[in-house]
């Protein structure tokens, strides 16, 4: 015989059985738990409540209303609303401050003279400073 | 294991072929009311009729039960599962009427308690199998060539993600798609598990019975 057709006769073999059935107090007990949970769920908490009471619902509405309106009609204009810095502006600024800093001479000294030659004196080389004399 | 047994699958064909009914594909086992039943009382439940969680219980708390037990090897684990369900149902409240399959839907529900509680309480099958095994005779026949014990056992080795598709199909006469939809796995993949299952019942028994 195939395996094939003995995983069949398994299955018919299984035929012959059924599975436990629950306990008899079973049934009572888990009736009580469920109509007991089912009875909780059909009383309201009180959010639900809240939520659902017209005259509440109306109160809240009415207070939206009363306070957009109270801010419309008593918040006078300041002049000092917010007014958006154009962007462009706030990239150039930032372009620039980049620019000054890379440009910016590493100097020694703030007093030193740029150097503009060199002369041959009998030591060597030597500077000069702007108005001719040797450094 | 025990070779007390004195059966084979090859040596019990010959007198099981004659005796048991024809193989089916749908399964003609579960009491399956039909699913416009199911929905009829998932919308009473919805509506808060009461009387609707009896029957509900008269028709689908063996399934839960059974698939229960098969997934955590305990009754008592199993009885609760059964209790942790029907609250949930009862929860659920006018939300049941949305439920497209019912069956598939407690189903799935169950399987998921018996997942988490074998999960919470860390082990599997407290209870022997030879004091409460996973099937029971059909029939008071008492020169079964089978045992429900030797049967338990054996479907007690083989891996719970087999055992459960096979409780499905062939004991709560779920199709593939279905079972897919309670285990989370695609029908193709729950029909493996199914045959899977049934050759490694079929090789341990006659493992089974080669080491006698």
């Amino acid at each position: 015989m195939k395996p094939d057709e003995r995983d069949a006769v398994v299955e018919r073999l299984m035929n012959g059985f059924e599975p436990p059935q629950p306990p008899p107090d079973l049934r009572s007990k888990v009736l009580a738990a469920a109509h007991a949970r089912m009875a909780a769920e059909s009383t309201p908490d009180i959010w639900s409540r809240v939520w659902h009471h017209r005259g509440i619902r109306l109160a809240w509405a009415a207070a939206v209303v009363l306070l957009v309106a109270g801010h419309a009609l008593f918040v006078p204009g300041t002049g000092n609303e917010f007014r958006p810095i154009d962007p462009a502006l706030i990239a150039e600024h930032r372009v620039d401050e980049y620019l000054v800093e890379m440009l910016r001479p590493t100097r020694i000294s703030d007093n030193a003279q740029p150097i503009l030659g060199l002369f041959s004196a009998g030591n060597g080389l030597t500077e000069i400073d702007l108005e001719g004399n040797p450094s | 294991m025990t070779n007390r047994w004195d059966w084979s699958v090859s040596s019990i064909v010959e007198a099981v072929t004659d005796e048991l009914p024809p193989i089916s594909h749908e399964s003609e086992r579960a009491p399956r009311r039909a699913d416009e039943d199911w929905r009829d009382l998932f919308a009473d439940l919805a509506a808060g009729r009461l009387v609707a969680l009896d029957e509900l219980y008269d028709v689908a708390a063996p399934q839960i039960y059974g698939l229960a037990l098969w997934r955590t090897g305990s009754k008592d684990d199993a009885a609760d599962v059964v209790q942790d369900v029907f609250v949930r149902v009862a929860e659920q409240g006018g939300r049941l009427a949305k439920v497209r399959n019912p069956r598939a839907w407690l189903l799935t529900v169950a399987r998921r308690t018996a997942v988490d509680v074998t999960r919470r309480r860390n082990r599997w099958a407290a209870d022997s199998i030879d004091d409460y095994p996973y099937l029971t005779a059909a029939d008071d026949r008492g020169d079964r060539l089978l045992d429900t014990a030797q049967v338990s056992v054996l479907l007690s080795a083989i891996p719970e993600s087999s055992r459960e598709v096979i409780y499905l199909k062939h004991f709560a006469g779920c199709t593939f798609a279905e079972i897919g939809d309670i285990v989370g796995v695609p029908k193709f993949t729950a029909a493996s598990r199914y045959r899977n299952g049934i050759q490694k019942l079929r090789k341990r028994m006659e493992g089974d019975h080669e080491t006698r």
